[in-house]
């Protein structure tokens, strides 16, 4: 085996690894934003008839971009904890608001728990 | 650098947040999300219709220890979360005001001091940010939410 092939060896594991990486990244993020994550601080989303954490889908949109959303009407309440009539009060026994917020703020966290994963 | 004390870095914020000259009266900010202070006593606060008012959530969320133990370094991380209601209808301009204010107020990297020695940080990799204005279904009041992200370096 060259040289060269083993550069282009080297660079095909990486480009792999970069791929396996971002999709763990993405699921992680899925992970803490619908169940809630230590990595993170998410409390995951809050359940009454599960309509809103099930909303929360991933849609793919090249090899390197992904995107993850809601289109449940629960999920700004949820996230902001205001409700129509003004501030929430908690009852679901699992999740709590904020949980994108968090996800968000904690995704730092997630690309390196990625990263342990794939190494 | 002591033990981070949750505490302390609410505290901290809000008084960051206080410096805000066109917060809602001051029996009209809900701290913590439970109560307003009236006439120097804590009481639930019930908002009242045509009257701005502000809410406050404060969030911790992550604590990563970043050097070896003993005497590690550790990070938190968390949100301050503060929530104008203004009056559907009257424009989005009054809660815009309000909202502009405090995003300038937590401009990213600002310090804050807690009694314990801990220095309370505005997040470099996130500005702090507000969302949409949303009107209520009851009670004449549209909200819009600003979210500030901070951290806190400490020795355990």
């Amino acid at each position: 085996m060259s040289f060269s092939d083993d550069v282009n060896a080297f660079a095909n594991d990486t480009d792999r690894m970069l791929l396996d990486v971002f999709d763990t990244t993405v699921e992680l993020a899925k992970q803490s934003w619908q169940f809630g994550s230590p990595a993170t601080g998410s409390p995951g989303a809050p359940v009454d008839t599960g309509d809103y954490r099930n909303s929360i889908q991933r849609e793919n949109v090249s090899p390197t971009e992904a995107r993850l959303g809601s289109n449940s009407e629960h999920a700004i309440p949820a996230e902001d904890g205001i409700g129509p009539h003004g501030p929430m009060t908690l009852r679901s026994a699992v999740g709590g608001f904020h949980a994108h917020k968090l996800t968000v703020a904690g995704i730092d966290h997630l690309v390196e728990a990625a990263v342990r994963a794939h190494s | 650098m002591s033990q981070v004390n949750d505490e302390e870095i609410l505290l901290a914020l809000r008084g960051v947040l206080l410096t805000v000259a066109s917060l809602p009266a001051p029996a009209d900010r809900v701290w913590d999300d439970t109560y307003s202070v009236i006439g120097g006593i804590k009481k639930p606060y019930q908002p009242k219709v045509g009257v701005p008012y502000l809410t406050e959530q404060f969030v911790p969320a992550t604590s990563v220890l970043q050097t070896n133990t003993p005497r590690g370094l550790v990070l938190d991380t968390g949100l301050y979360v503060v929530t104008m209601f203004g009056i559907t209808g009257e424009g989005g301009k009054a809660i815009r005001t309000v909202t502009n204010d405090i995003k300038v107020a937590f401009k990213i990297g600002t310090t804050m001091s807690t009694p314990s020695g801990n220095i309370v940080r505005v997040r470099t990799d996130q500005a702090p940010f507000a969302g949409q204005i949303i009107p209520l279904a009851e009670g004449g009041h549209s909200y819009s939410q600003v979210t500030v992200a901070y951290e806190v370096q400490w020795n355990q």
